[in-house]
């Protein structure tokens, strides 16, 4: 009798075919450029005799300074003329790296777009395994919100669950093998900017909840609480300590593949830290995001 | 007065070393706590065996949270290219000043992200039917526990990116006052966040243990841990202050 595979192999033996897959039909589109493996990703470009690693990682996380110190734009974003237009649009910020975000997010969010248009065409009684997997999602997080804000309160859970399926995919994006594809949650401003929306969402709960003293007199009570401003503090040290965990895993794991992926010269082994960082680390930070998210929301409210 | 470029590449590879030296000290005690838990869970409940040894990976993964921030301080610190000859005394002392703040203040959060997945592994073993949400408050205590960690990280992106270099006409006086203040901050946030850490982990570690012995209560478990984790955080945030403080006011 043969022994059924776990979801987890059956997990890691797609994710092993997909990259592998992706490296051979990648290759039909430009013959001049050499097969490598390059930042932990099978990408094909030309690859340099010698790669500065000092050099490779300013291009990899600070487009703009590369462009500055070197006056050359990466390839996929096309020429220089391409970086004065957005240069024109944005002011004298970063250009680059801005252009580079947002194609990222647009991508991310037409992926999502696209996978819930899919699902959606298709609801079965019987569900498809995608469908599984989605329903769960969604029904797990589900019980968490009525676990912590009560029945009365689950229509919070289109927003915890976009919420997670929105940082999910774009931790996962990164590992698609095409030349500048990043996490867009790699750039602070998209973590800090969640994490302000959440925290937002927190006090705008509150403040309905409890109404406007109800709320306002656990900050502003110099008698019941003398120290009031550092509880001020903590309120804005949360937006840093939501945003920043998301930030700084998603570069660590980045900046770690890359240099491990430099240093042992472009083998197989990358794939497995894409495997850990990518995935693994993944969707464990897309979920404390959410249930950060969601518990604030819950301490906040309860009396 | 002028610094050549070697002395600056002396204290970023120095503080680098002492980053994620320091760093992964904790980082692997902690994991060796979640082992450990994860081990006795399953020799007390062995039909729980993965749902225990799913916890204890995913305990394991978030518990190195601040140990890989070190290693991203101490990588930048190497390829980062920060040794050109304009940061003169200023540039030595936040770098080296970095790497100190990231080490000595992801101590006390990974011991404590390690104690609290712990306890969540042997909580596991006690109450396997709800393990889902033990693990969801697992990785909420250890999220508070690495806050700390954070904002180690926060000073020393800082310290990094945002200080300015030295100025050409300049008294001795002053840059001695200068880089003495750049040190002084790794130095507090560093030695500020051991405390909140460890203290949190042991809030979330005692969390999660009650909530294998009393599921009925997650709410109010849940509701006790956070207040009284940010509580205790007061000090960290104490000790950010200063270290902004020092980095640019004075």
């Amino acid at each position: 009798m043969a022994k059924k595979k776990s979801p987890i192999l059956k997990i890691f033996i797609l994710f092993i075919i997909i990259e592998t897959a992706l490296v051979f039909v990648s290759g039909g589109f430009n013959k001049q450029l050499q097969i490598g493996l390059d930042d932990g990703k099978f990408v094909f470009r030309n690859i340099q005799s010698h790669y500065d690693l000092q050099e490779r990682i300013t291009e990899e996380f600070q487009i703009d300074e590369h462009y500055r110190q070197t006056g050359e734009t990466p390839e996929i974003y096309g020429s220089n003329k391409t970086y004065e237009f957005f240069k024109n649009i944005f002011g004298k910020a970063t250009a680059i790296g801005t252009f580079q975000l947002l194609r990222m997010l647009l991508i991310v969010d037409i992926m999502l777009l696209f996978i819930a248009l899919l699902i959606k065409k298709r609801l079965l009684k019987r569900p498809s395994q995608p469908q599984i997997l989605f329903e769960m999602i969604y029904t797990t997080l589900e019980q968490f919100v009525i676990e912590t804000l009560g029945k009365e309160r689950a229509h919070f859970t289109p927003y915890i669950v976009t919420l997670f399926l929105f940082i999910w995919v774009c931790n996962m994006v990164g590992m698609i093998p095409i030349p500048g594809f990043m996490e867009p949650t790699r750039n602070l401003n998209v973590p800090l900017g969640l994490g302000l929306f959440a925290v937002a969402i927190v006090h705008i709960t509150a403040l309905k909840v409890k109404g406007v003293w109800g709320h306002l007199k656990n900050y502003v009570n110099p008698v019941k609480n003398p120290l009031f401003l550092l509880d001020i503090i903590g309120e804005l040290s949360k937006v840093v300590s939501i945003s920043f965990r998301l930030f700084g895993n998603v570069l660590g794991g980045a900046i770690i593949i890359l240099v491990v992926s430099s240093l042992v010269s472009y083998v197989v082994f990358p794939v497995g830290l894409n495997l850990f960082f990518g995935m693994f680390v993944g969707t464990i930070q897309a979920f404390v995001f959410t249930m950060l998210a969601l518990t604030y929301i819950g301490v906040e409210i309860s009396e | 007065m002028e610094l050549s470029v070697e002395y600056i590449r002396i204290a970023a590879y120095l503080g680098a070393g002492i980053s994620v030296g320091l760093g992964a000290i904790t980082t692997g005690v902690g994991s060796g706590l979640i082992a450990g838990g994860g081990s006795l869970g399953v020799m007390k409940q062995p039909q729980a065996n993965d749902q225990i040894f799913r916890t204890m990976l995913i305990g394991q993964a978030a518990s190195q949270t601040a140990g890989i921030f070190a290693l991203v301080i101490s990588m930048l610190l190497i390829y980062g290219g920060f040794d050109t000859p304009e940061g003169g005394w200023f540039k030595a002392a936040t770098l080296l000043s970095a790497g100190i703040a990231m080490g000595i203040g992801s101590l006390g959060p990974s011991l404590g992200a390690g104690y609290s997945g712990g306890e969540a592994c042997k909580s596991v073993a006690r109450m396997p039917k709800h393990g889902n949400f033990i693990m969801g408050n697992m990785l909420i205590g250890q999220a508070l526990a690495q806050t700390s960690a954070i904002f180690a990280l926060l000073i020393s992106l800082l310290l990094l990116y945002s200080t300015p270099n030295q100025p050409v006409d300049i008294s001795i006086g002053r840059i001695l006052i200068k880089t003495l203040a750049f040190i002084g901050a790794g130095l507090a946030i560093g030695f500020g966040t051991i405390g909140p850490g460890a203290g949190i982990g042991y809030v979330a570690g005692k969390a999660n243990d009650m909530m294998g012995r009393f599921p009925k209560e997650k709410s109010r478990i849940m509701r006790t841990m956070f207040l009284g984790a940010a509580i205790s955080q007061s000090t960290a945030i104490y000790s950010l202050v200063i270290a902004f403080l020092l980095i640019f006011a004075v």
